[in-house]
């Protein structure tokens, strides 16, 4: 689900580790010199020990770093419920890491050294990732706060949809006006929405 | 082998119950494995001749073969698969132990199978066949060597004349009595040679010291000088007058090219171990040189569009980027014949890398041509790797010549695999080149086009086949190069 076309967030940010400073710098003036905020870590702790979950952005590892690898990182972070896209990098590429990258749930695996504009443009995607998860996420919350505040009257227009029938025969049923029935449509639709979400959210 | 590492399987169980239950467990304990299914021997050897599998998990009851017979019959129709075989409940002793001497390298009881032990079971196995025949095949090729090494007596008067017939000297040589009588024989060595062959024999009959030397000496048969080694000791009387030299000569040409051979495949490899761990090094700093120059560009192209900044830093990033493709060539090469073999065809190998370079061919006014002997038995390789080689076989070949190369591919059967020439009608090398064709980064051609690692490639995936390969070629008429490729053990 990459929605390219919806802009990050301006304080999205990429978030890199790498235990070599080189790469770290390297990374951290390219993206800043498109624009995009950088914060860098030299470890995989020092990552986690900084991680705010409400902040958006990306994640860029490299899989061999002294402590804990990029490949456990992954797995650290999915166990906390962080769900930044990971991006991992590394110099020593060979199958079988990019199998276990994959398997970690990485949405990319890139050999160092990796072409600049190739890194950007993957960079971009797994912000606007994020983005759209993030969306989808106060979607659902919205959502879920909706279905709690029904009515006793709108809960028996929900019921009778579940049945099959249609919004004249609830009207008529209920003693009620259409558009009180649209309304609770309109609700109904966005379950729907909502259970698609979720599902959608699951399968990440 | 990795526990990642996904398994194409053929499950062959009759009952339906079992093949499910198999299959679910599989499915549970590692979802990447791909199982196929057959019924019956017969279907399983027509899914074994479509496709590749990496391993085998087999019932010893079904409808068309019982018990250890089924087995038999499977690893010797396809003895590079490593096969696991499902005993029942009351056959389980003497069907496993008697399954495992046919070729099978595990068993499992299906009463006590579960998730774990079944994909450990499929892996171990597919380990230890690849063991097994890795050792064979190399063992093979040194055995070869030495049984085929011919020697023959000779003998001589006091001073080194034949002076009796020397029938295997004569088979040998092709000289006749009358030639080789006398000091004759002298004549079977390289005129070049000859001065040193006379000293050797002055030194020895004049000390009495045992003859030792070796030195090319002409071979009827094959119409060239082949190394032999001579060797002989004095026959003397009670009083210590040497009357006569009794000896022996042994051909040890092919002990000596392989001895070079090993001697190149071992210094090959070490270079090839030596250049990953320098390429494997240069990625992060490579990375990071990449990343800032562009980034310092992104920056001054914002200032200025032109100029001699973005003009130096445009060279910076592009040499970069070609830093960048030089180490990627170099692990590519260092990576090169660690791939899986299966049994696959060379043939078709060879077709698929004609079609592979076609575009090329054209673009080059040159034509390829595959010949192969009819019934060529498939051979343990892997497909791609080969392809590989003679992909860059062809283009060498190719580019050996301005336009309009003829590379003729032909395949025949030897009597433990299979044979291969690719030729050109190109420009042929000197011999300092043949010598050094297949070093890294060794490239005759001037214009820098090439990487100098194609036939470096080449011969490393040869080399992991237990194959051998060699260049024939003569300056101004083209190249042949031949390599040797085991069958199944």
């Amino acid at each position: 689900m990459t929605s390219p076309e919806i802009p990050p967030d301006s304080d999205s940010t990429v978030f890199v580790v790498d235990d070599d400073q080189e790469v770290r710098t390297g990374l951290q003036q390219l993206l800043t010199a498109i624009g995009l905020p950088v914060q860098t870590f030299s470890s995989a702790q020092g990552f986690l020990d900084a991680i705010d979950k409400s902040r958006p952005g990306c994640v860029v590892t490299d899989i061999r770093m002294p402590g804990m690898t990029g490949i456990e990182l992954q797995k650290e972070l999915r166990e906390r419920k962080v769900r930044l896209p990971v991006i991992v990098i590394t110099a020593y590429g060979d199958v079988s890491f990019a199998v276990e990258a994959f398997h970690g749930g990485a949405i990319d695996f890139l050999q160092k050294p990796y072409r600049p504009q190739h890194m950007i443009s993957r960079i971009r995607e797994a912000l606007a990732r994020d983005q759209a998860r993030r969306l989808l996420e106060r979607e659902l919350k919205r959502t879920r706060t909706q279905l709690a505040s029904l009515t006793q009257r709108e809960t028996e227009v929900m019921e009778r949809l579940v049945e099959g029938k249609t919004t004249k025969e609830i009207a008529r049923d209920l003693g009620i006006g259409l558009s009180t029935v649209d309304n609770v449509v309109n609700l109904a639709v966005a379950v729907q929405k909502f259970r698609e979400a979720q599902s959608q959210l699951d399968s990440q | 082998m990795t526990e990642q590492d996904a398994l194409q399987i053929l499950l062959v169980e009759d009952s339906s119950a079992d093949r499910t239950r198999i299959s679910r467990l599989l499915a549970h304990q590692s979802p990447l494995d791909e199982v196929a299914m057959a019924t019956t021997l017969q279907t399983a050897f027509d899914e074994l001749n479509k496709r590749s599998f990496d391993v085998v998990l087999l019932d010893l009851i079904l409808p068309d073969s019982e018990g250890v017979e089924t087995c038999r019959r499977l690893c010797e129709a396809f003895p590079m698969l490593p096969v696991v075989v499902l005993t029942g409940v009351s056959d389980e002793d003497e069907h496993s132990v008697a399954a495992l001497q046919h070729g099978a390298q595990d068993y499992l009881n299906k009463r006590e199978m579960n998730g774990p032990l079944i994909s450990r079971s499929l892996r171990y196995a597919v380990e230890r066949k690849r063991s097994a025949v890795d050792l064979q095949r190399s063992e093979r090729r040194y055995r070869a060597l030495v049984s085929a090494t011919t020697s023959l007596v000779w003998s001589t008067d006091g001073n080194g004349c034949f002076v009796s017939p020397q029938p295997e000297w004569e088979k040998l040589t092709g000289q006749t009595q009358e030639q080789s009588a006398g000091r004759g024989w002298l004549e079977a060595f390289q005129p070049a040679r000859r001065s040193q062959v006379n000293a050797a024999w002055a030194t020895a009959t004049s000390t009495g010291e045992p003859l030792d030397f070796e030195t090319p000496v002409f071979d009827a048969a094959t119409n060239s000088f082949r190394l032999a080694r001579v060797r002989g000791v004095p026959l003397r009387t009670d009083a210590g007058e040497i009357t006569e030299w009794v000896g022996q000569l042994t051909d040890i040409e092919d002990l000596h090219r392989t001895e070079l051979e090993l001697r190149r495949d071992e210094r090959l490899r070490s270079l090839g171990t030596f250049a990953a761990g320098i390429a494997h090094e240069l990625n992060n700093p490579l990375a990071a040189l990449w990343s800032s120059s562009e980034a310092a560009l992104t920056r001054a192209t914002h200032v200025t569009r032109d100029g001699p900044i973005v003009e130096c830093l445009d060279n910076v990033v592009r040499s970069a980027e070609r830093c960048a493709a030089i180490v990627d060539n170099v692990l590519r090469f260092s990576r090169s014949g660690a791939g899986d073999q299966r049994d696959g065809n060379l043939e078709r190998a060879a077709l698929n890398a004609v079609m592979l370079t076609r575009q090329f061919t054209r673009e080059h006014g040159a034509t390829v041509e595959v010949s192969a002997e009819p019934g060529l038995p498939r051979i343990p390789m892997n497909s791609i790797e080969i392809e590989q080689v003679f992909v860059n076989l062809i283009r060498n070949g190719i580019e050996s010549i301005n336009e309009g190369a003829e590379i003729r591919i032909s395949i025949e059967k030897t009597l433990d695999g299979l044979q291969c020439s690719v030729s050109d009608n190109g420009r042929g090398m000197t011999e300092d080149v043949r010598l050094h064709a297949f070093d890294p980064f060794f490239t005759s051609r001037l214009d820098q086009s090439g990487t100098g690692l194609g036939l470096s490639i080449v011969h490393s995936i040869i080399q992991s086949h237990y194959g051998s390969i060699e260049i024939e070629s003569t300056e101004g008429a083209g190249t042949t190069i031949r390599f040797a490729l085991p069958g199944s053990p």
